[in-house]
């Protein structure tokens, strides 16, 4: 089992998974930023991480779930600072034997870092204000 | 005796408060819930935000009755939103 975990200034770009030997399924989700927050047109999304908890608690839950789902690889790259509309914030690979483990691996972990993991979002319009 | 303890706040949390650090006069030492408690009443605009939220203390959340040194690292974690 592998699992690698990054976090990148501004926007990342994506590309396809290293090769991951022994998978019979692997998955890739991107995560872009939308074009409106809150029912209002934003320009881009400013990420912040609180180092070393945000990096600690990724690389947490890639192991806890590579464990739980019987994962032979997962990867997680996530953004901080800025990153505009379009662009791409946020990208998890994993290899497992089957699909239906890793297509449910990906839904959990996703699930979980939006509910614990210390990163946080603020929407920038085009004049420049902050929605929160 | 009392403290003051320095809080940081991050993302939608900091937006509202006006501000990336709160100080927060407590008896000492305070428990991480005695200080998310204050936070509320001495910032109004994040009260709303604070139910789903936790004390981290040196970068590891707090429970609620977890004591909190002078020289220990305070966050706020809460409105988090990766992905």
């Amino acid at each position: 089992m592998s699992t690698r975990v990054q976090l990148v200034d501004g926007s990342i770009t994506p590309s396809l998974p290293r090769r991951f030997d022994g998978c019979g399924a692997v998955v890739t989700f991107q995560g872009c930023v939308r074009g409106s927050e809150q029912d209002q047109p934003i320009a881009a999304l400013l990420y912040e991480v609180y180092e070393p908890m945000t990096r600690r608690m990724l690389a947490q839950l890639a192991n806890d779930v590579a464990a739980r789902f019987a994962l032979t690889h997962i990867e997680a790259i996530h953004s901080y600072g800025r990153v505009n509309v379009g662009e791409c914030s946020f990208v998890l690979h994993i290899g497992a034997p089957r699909r239906k483990a890793a297509l449910a691996a990906m839904d959990f972990f996703i699930d979980e870092m939006k509910r614990v993991v210390p990163i946080w979002k603020v929407a920038v319009t085009d004049s420049g204000a902050l929605l929160a | 005796m009392r403290s003051v303890y320095t809080i940081k706040l991050f993302g939608p949390q900091a937006v509202r408060a006006g501000t990336r650090e709160l100080r927060i006069e407590l008896p000492s030492p305070a428990q991480a819930g005695q200080l998310l408690a204050a936070l509320g009443e001495a910032c109004p605009a994040i009260q709303p935000t604070l139910a789903g939220s936790r004390i981290a203390v040196n970068h590891e959340i707090a429970a609620a009755e977890q004591s909190i040194l002078d020289s220990d690292e305070v966050a706020l974690i809460g409105m988090v939103s990766g992905g």
